[in-house]
């Protein structure tokens, strides 16, 4: 069990999201809110295999692998079909959505009950709110940061607008209204 | 240098604008929560002129923070 500060949150992040902080070179900001990001074994392999080795591996101490039991990689095996065939899902494959799944699986042990899970797509997203999960898009996490005024609204936009400049699919609109909701805040 | 980078799922559709505002909302909540119930272990009275003198010395950021909270805060009161 990972041993942490009294009223500190952790998170538990899938891939995309973490792609994204990574875009951002925003593990410093990211870990200023949420201190340690966990991480199931499919996600290591992605994002070995989408290029961010060295990234991951140069975030050790704040970036934690953990190997899931048996029982849990059969939980994350059905959450990801799960997944494949939700109805806002566009790729039907169960093994492409193993790293949201064990993802889940991780968030809903009981040590990490009081921690949030990051998760940037639609589907999956559905499925975790089915279990109960607490969840934040990786935006979330930025407004909250303007909110907490480690970052301006300006800064929040600069780093979404890098992220879809290193392909991320974040629309105009989107980044516009999260800008202007981040302006709000303020 | 890492080799060539790239994104994860490109195809599948990602969450709006409103799901994010969400987010922020279900995640500052959480935030303060967890804050709360360690703060539950250590509250002390301090006089409030203290608390006055203490805020003459916050940064600007730290006073953000602060006006984000008295606001929460009195609304709370308010409601």
């Amino acid at each position: 069990m990972a041993i942490r500060e009294p009223g500190v949150t952790h998170a538990i992040s899938d891939t995309g999201p973490l792609i994204s902080v990574f875009q951002s070179d925003g593990l410093e900001l990211v870990t200023t809110l949420l201190p340690v990001i966990h991480i199931p074994p499919a996600c290591v392999d992605e994002l070995i295999r989408h290029g961010w080795s060295q990234s991951l591996h140069s975030a050790t101490s704040r970036i934690k692998t953990h190997s899931l039991t048996e029982a849990e990689e059969e939980m994350a095996q059905m959450i990801a079909r799960q997944i494949a065939f939700h109805p806002l899902s566009r790729d039907p494959v169960p093994d492409n959505h193993l790293g949201e799944a064990q993802a889940m699986v991780l968030a809903a042990r009981p040590e990490f009950a009081n921690d949030v899970l990051l998760l940037d797509e639609l589907a999956a997203r559905a499925v975790a709110e089915e279990l109960g999960l607490t969840l934040s898009g990786f935006a979330g996490v930025l407004l909250v940061a303007v909110r907490e005024g480690l970052l301006t609204a300006e800064e929040l936009k600069t780093r979404l607008e890098t992220c879809q400049r290193q392909g991320t699919h974040y629309s105009e609109a989107f980044i516009e209204q999260v800008y202007l909701a981040a302006k709000g805040d303020r | 240098m890492d080799k060539q980078k790239s994104i994860h799922e490109p195809n599948a559709p990602l969450l709006s604008a409103q799901d994010a505002i969400q987010d922020a909302e279900r995640l500052q909540e959480l935030l303060w929560r967890n804050r709360q119930q360690a703060e539950q272990e250590v509250q002390l009275r301090v006089p409030f002129t203290v608390i006055l003198k203490a805020i003459d010395q916050l940064e600007a950021s730290e006073l953000h923070l602060l006006v984000q909270r008295l606001e929460d805060r009195l609304a709370a009161v308010q409601s």
